[in-house]
């Protein structure tokens, strides 16, 4: 508890101020407002290299006795802080680059485009590869997968599916990403860039038949809630899922890897869309009706179904092969696809009510445990974490499996 | 001893940072920073703050740090995985420059990009063909990205 | 053409080592007397061979070949008289002498510093600096002497050779060149405060040693100028040496000529021989298009006595050209990376099935187990291989008398081709190399004569000599198998070829048989017959060579794939 006096710099001006070291960045930024006639909320306070946080004190960031800070004037309105906002998945985005992705290194990765949208704070509601992990949400967050399927009748949505698939880097992205895919070789590539893959992806009579399978195998509800997707058939049964998951993903990734053309309009617009569907969904199970096995009796029916034809591919058992209508398509095990596309994560809706630290702090130990284990690189380590609920075992795990 | 250098660039850093630039370790490692460089006024970059991770070599400063931007950015000497073209970064580093001076150079950099010598051979081209939509692009990445 | 068939036939006739004999006596008689004439038919066909001698004057390694007719003693007679007579119509008025010369970076740095001592009057700098200039102009005296005229201060000041007054440091105490000792010196580079030597420049940027060494350590094998760490101000050579304690410059200004070797490649080629550090320059590269063009190969020989084509960089590949090197290399590199491997190592005997390895140079095998002598190429009895032509190195097409063009060969067929005169090229790589461990036995023996018999040194020379023929016999042998595959197997040259490479072949194993003898007083005995059979295998190697480009000449050898 002491009194610093410390130098703001913005540009030609120099504003000297003293602050006492416990309070936070927020009582700081009044007092520069004070001497500086910026109004606090359109200050951006920079240290080290960091942007300072209102919630933090000035303790957090070890600002010294007669160091400076840099000022930098933002004209844009301030964004909530994260008390107020419910709806934004990156509440304090627009102060903090929470943790800056340093290695981008090379490849071609979709998803880096939204990741550093994010981080640098352009107040979209991206989500990110991070962002949905068990403690960020798809458990949390509910679909409707009435709403669910119908966006996928929505043409533009379809285009986009196939546009992604037909991008061999995307593809290849995908694979890269995915170590049971990895595993596949050159069947996997092949496998998404047969039509009827695609076909598969996008049509939305496909998906439908491919829930209605579900319910006829009797899924109960409970079966979606375990938190490892590979353990069970049950689990490792949400492809449909994961459609819903790549069509935001794509539309998102799409739009923005566009964003060097400016238009983003289409993006915010789709967002809005993806974000709309997510919110008016309650809390529970997306999947629960599913895999209620009430709501189904209508197996006879069935085409050519190739979900069923996976399953019993992957010797989940049933009695109904239709594995001919999927000649073209090597066999493979649909929990690749819960990793896959689970792992890439649905858009996140619903904020974390109960923690809106930064993982940095929230994992603080977790992380501080996992460079007592030899893992430095902190944005694996912080992915892993965030992709783990905050199991040191599991991140481990996914750190050494590469999945992060 | 590079640990040695590295604390004194620290301290001076935070005691009397360049104008533009801030600086400072991402944890405990004082290998690893982060960065934030300002866009000069006098560029398409101005009122954006750009993140920046660096890493020193063991052997700092007899080799040169690792900088590359985290904040995307466009501009013909940076790519899109933030790696930067600068010649001090490379065979023209001295041990004799400081992570400030490379921040600064870094700086400049953004007000004069070098398109003769380019990483992004496209943004080069418009560079030298059509400045007004670079500036436009640039502009419009900046507000997009780092504001 | 008709002269070509004349000489083989002529020569079939005429094979006798009588006439072979008759020829290295003439040469003995008549060693010191012979014409100019003759030196410069020599130096014709030495332009194909580049003979050249090294061991006179080892310790100046920069030859110009210019100087060759004095230079050149007994060492070039040997090849002399053999190819007077055959070589005389065919290699006359064919490509220019090939000049070049044999150097080390040693040797290239020692002939700047003459080059700058020369050039000092003109720039009125001590040489010191004159070396800089030329280490920053990359050797090129031209550039540096027409920017010199341009703009002599400014020039010094650029690139660091002159202080200006802006660039100074305040600092009273160390604007002096050179170490000083200093109590409590606090350097900027490692911000160690300690009581140390330092070293800085007239401006003033001064910093400890230990730093400094660091600093120059990184950058000598760069071979640029090194500067002062905080201007361009430059560090000469003497300080270099002054702060690293030892002739550390040297090792900056041998990468600064390896690079300009590098930069330079269409002049100077560096030896492809395993750790040789020999570098040969050809000061006019004008006549290489000719060489190409006649089907001629630019070879040329370090002092290290190994010799390589200029133009590819390859071993001596005559009678091949580069073309039918590069395609036959590339070829067997496709085809065979298996091959080779099962190709070179042991056979079984043909008769008694045991494992034999091959560890001489002779083809003459003889089973240790059932004593059943056979050849190792082509694993029949050896018997008709000593009495008449040796037969192994013909292809013989399974159907013998159903004959089968090319055209109609299919894949299958064409492959099996290729793999019998991969096998052929294979096995004649590997005896060369076997000869050339051969040739390490060889000064052993020498010596070995010299104490037992008390023969004089260069009387003992023979014998490395035929082992030198030996392996360049074997050699072309190896090649004239890529150039045979690529042939039109039909036409008749090509089999006037075949028959000249089975004399070949005949000649190489016989000498090859004669250099397996061991007692020294079986080998004072046999010298004739050494000078006999080397000189034999000249010839036939000349002739083949002769013959091989004839091929390529007429377009009835043509690389394909």
């Amino acid at each position: 508890m002491s009194t610093i006096s410390i130098h703001i710099k913005s540009g030609q001006n120099n504003w000297q101020v003293s602050i006492d070291t416990t309070a936070s960045i927020a009582t700081l930024k009044d007092e520069i407002a004070k001497v500086s006639e910026i109004p606090a909320t359109n200050q951006r306070l920079i240290y080290s290299g960091k942007i300072l946080k209102d919630d933090q004190n000035v303790d957090f960031y070890n600002i010294q006795d007669g160091h400076s800070v840099h000022l930098v004037r933002s004209g844009k309105k301030s964004t909530p802080t994260p008390a107020t906002t419910n709806t934004t998945t990156n509440a304090s985005n627009n102060t903090v680059p929470s943790n800056i992705s340093a290695g981008q290194t090379g490849g071609f990765n979709p998803l880096a485009d939204l990741t550093s949208a994010r981080y640098a704070g352009y107040n979209l509601n991206l989500p990110s590869a991070d962002a949905f992990g068990p403690d960020g949400g798809m458990n949390q967050s509910g679909t409707n997968p009435d709403e669910f399927l119908s966006m996928l009748d929505n043409p533009i949505v379809q285009s986009q599916m196939n546009e992604m698939l037909s991008n061999p880097q995307m593809i290849d992205f995908m694979i890269q990403s995915n170590p049971q895919l990895q595993a596949m070789g050159p069947q996997a590539r092949q496998m998404f860039q047969s039509p009827m893959f695609r076909q598969m992806l996008t049509n939305p009579d496909m998906i439908r038949q491919s829930m209605q399978l579900a319910n006829m195998m009797g899924m109960g509800p409970g079966a979606r809630g375990s938190t490892n997707a590979t353990d069970n058939a049950a689990s490792s049964f949400p492809a449909p899922g994961g459609d819903d998951i790549i069509n935001n993903n794509n539309t998102n990734t799409n739009t923005n890897t566009n964003t060097n053309n400016d238009t983003n309009d289409t993006a915010t617009s789709n967002n809005d869309n993806a974000n709309n569907n997510a919110s008016s969904a309650n809390t529970q199970n997306p999947f629960a009706s599913l895999f209620n096995p009430t709501a189904n009796n209508d197996s006879t029916g069935l085409a050519p179904n190739p979900f069923l034809a996976m399953l019993n591919n992957a010797g989940a058992g049933s009695g109904t092969n239709n594995a001919g209508a999927t000649g073209t398509l090597p066999p493979f095990d649909p929990s690749m696809f819960a990793s896959l596309f689970g792992g890439a994560g649905a858009p996140s809706t619903t904020p974390q009510q109960q923690d809106t630290r930064p993982p940095e702090e929230r994992y603080e130990t977790q992380l501080r445990q996992l460079n007592d284990m030899g893992f430095f690189d902190f944005d694996r380590n912080i992915a892993a974490l965030r992709r783990t609920g905050g199991s040191v075992e599991a991140a481990v795990n996914a750190l050494l499996n590469g999945d992060v | 001893m590079s640990s040695k250098r590295i604390t004194k660039e620290l301290s001076d850093m935070g005691r009397d940072p360049p104008t533009s630039c801030s600086a400072g370790p991402v944890g405990d490692d004082l290998y690893h920073w982060q960065a934030s460089i300002m866009g000069p006024p006098d560029s398409p970059y101005a009122g954006g703050v750009f993140f920046l991770s660096i890493h020193f070599p063991t052997d700092y400063p007899f080799k040169p740090p690792k900088i590359s931007f985290t904040t995307k950015i466009y501009h013909p000497n940076i790519n899109a995985n933030g790696n930067i073209c600068l010649d001090i970064l490379k065979d023209q580093w001295s041990p004799a420059l400081t992570l400030s001076k490379v921040l600064l150079s870094i700086c400049s950099l953004l007000t004069d990009a070098n398109p003769d010598d380019p990483l992004v051979p496209e943004i080069a081209h418009i560079y030298k063909t059509d400045r007004p939509k670079y500036e436009a692009t640039a502009r419009e990445w900046t507000k997009k990205y780092a504001v | 053409m008709a002269s070509d068939e004349e000489y083989s036939l002529q020569f079939d006739e005429d094979e006798s080592d009588e006439e072979v004999t008759a020829l290295y006596e003439s040469r003995n008689t008549s060693e010191f007397t012979l014409p100019d004439l003759i030196c410069h038919k020599h130096a014709t066909i030495i332009s194909q061979e580049s003979e050249f001698d090294i061991d006179d004057d080892e310790d100046d390694a920069i030859h110009e070949y210019e100087d060759e007719d004095d230079e050149d003693d007994n060492d070039d007679l040997l090849a002399l008289p053999i190819t007077m007579s055959t070589k005389k119509a065919l290699s006359e008025g064919s490509v220019p002498n090939l000049k070049y010369e044999c150097l080390t970076t040693q040797g290239i740095y020692e002939r700047m510093l003459k080059r700058i001592h020369h050039l000092q009057p003109l720039f009125s700098i001590p040489p010191d600096d004159i070396l800089i200039l030329m280490q920053h102009y990359d050797w090129n005296e031209e550039r540096l002497l027409e920017k010199w005229t341009e703009k002599m201060d400014d020039l010094l000041e650029e690139i660091g050779l002159n202080v200006t007054s802006k660039k100074i440091v305040d600092n009273t105490n160390s604007n002096t060149r050179g170490l000083k000792y200093r109590k409590d010196f606090s350097c900027f580079i490692c911000c160690d405060d300690k009581t140390t030597e330092t070293f800085s420049l007239e401006c003033g940027h001064e910093y400890c040693l230990d730093c400094y060494r660091h600093y120059i350590e990184d950058k000598l094998h760069e071979g640029n100028i090194i500067t002062c760490m905080d201007c361009s101000l430059v560090l000469k050579n003497l300080d270099i040496d002054q702060i690293m304690g030892h002739a550390s410059s040297n090792i900056l200004m041998r990468s600064s000529i390896k690079s300009f070797v590098q930069k330079h490649h269409r002049n100077y080629k560096w030896c492809p021989y395993a750790d040789c550090k020999f570098i040969i320059h050809l000061k006019d590269t004008s006549s290489l298009g000719e060489y190409t063009r006649l089907h001629y190969s630019p070879f040329v020989k370090c002092n290290e006595s190994h010799r390589f084509c200029f133009h590819c960089g390859f071993e001596v590949h005559a009678p091949a050209d580069c073309n039918v090197t590069n395609a036959w290399i590339k070829k067997a590199r496709k085809e065979s990376d298996n091959l080779n491997w099962v190709l070179t190592h042991t056979k079984e005997c043909p008769k008694c099935s045991v494992n034999i390895e091959k560890n001489g140079g002779c083809n003459h095998m003889v089973c240790g187990n059932c004593k059943y002598e056979f050849c190792w190429i082509c694993e029949s009895a050896w018997a008709p291989h000593g009495k008449s032509f040796y037969q192994c190195t013909m292809y013989n097409n399974d159907d013998n008398g159903k004959t089968k063009t090319t055209s109609t060969e299919d894949a299958a067929r064409r492959l099996k081709r290729f793999t019998f005169y991969y096998r052929m090229f294979n096995e004649h790589e590997v005896s060369a190399k076997l000869d050339w461990k051969l040739g390490q036995t060889v000064g052993i023996k020498v010596k070995a004569l010299q104490e037992k018999i008390g023969v004089s040194w260069i009387e003992g020379q023979f014998l490395s000599e035929s082992i030198q023929t030996l392996v360049e016999g074997r050699t072309s042998l190896k090649w004239s198998f890529a150039v045979a595959y690529y042939s039109d197997p039909s036409h008749n040259l090509t089999k006037i070829f075949l028959d000249n490479q089975i004399l070949l072949a005949k000649a190489v194993e016989e000498l090859s048989e004669l250099l397996l003898t061991k007692q020294p007083e079986a080998i004072m005995k046999k010298k004739p017959d050494f000078y006999n059979k080397a000189g034999f295998v000249e010839n036939r190697r000349l002739a083949l060579m002769e013959c091989g480009r004839d091929l390529l000449c007429k377009g009835i050898c043509k690389p394909t794939d």
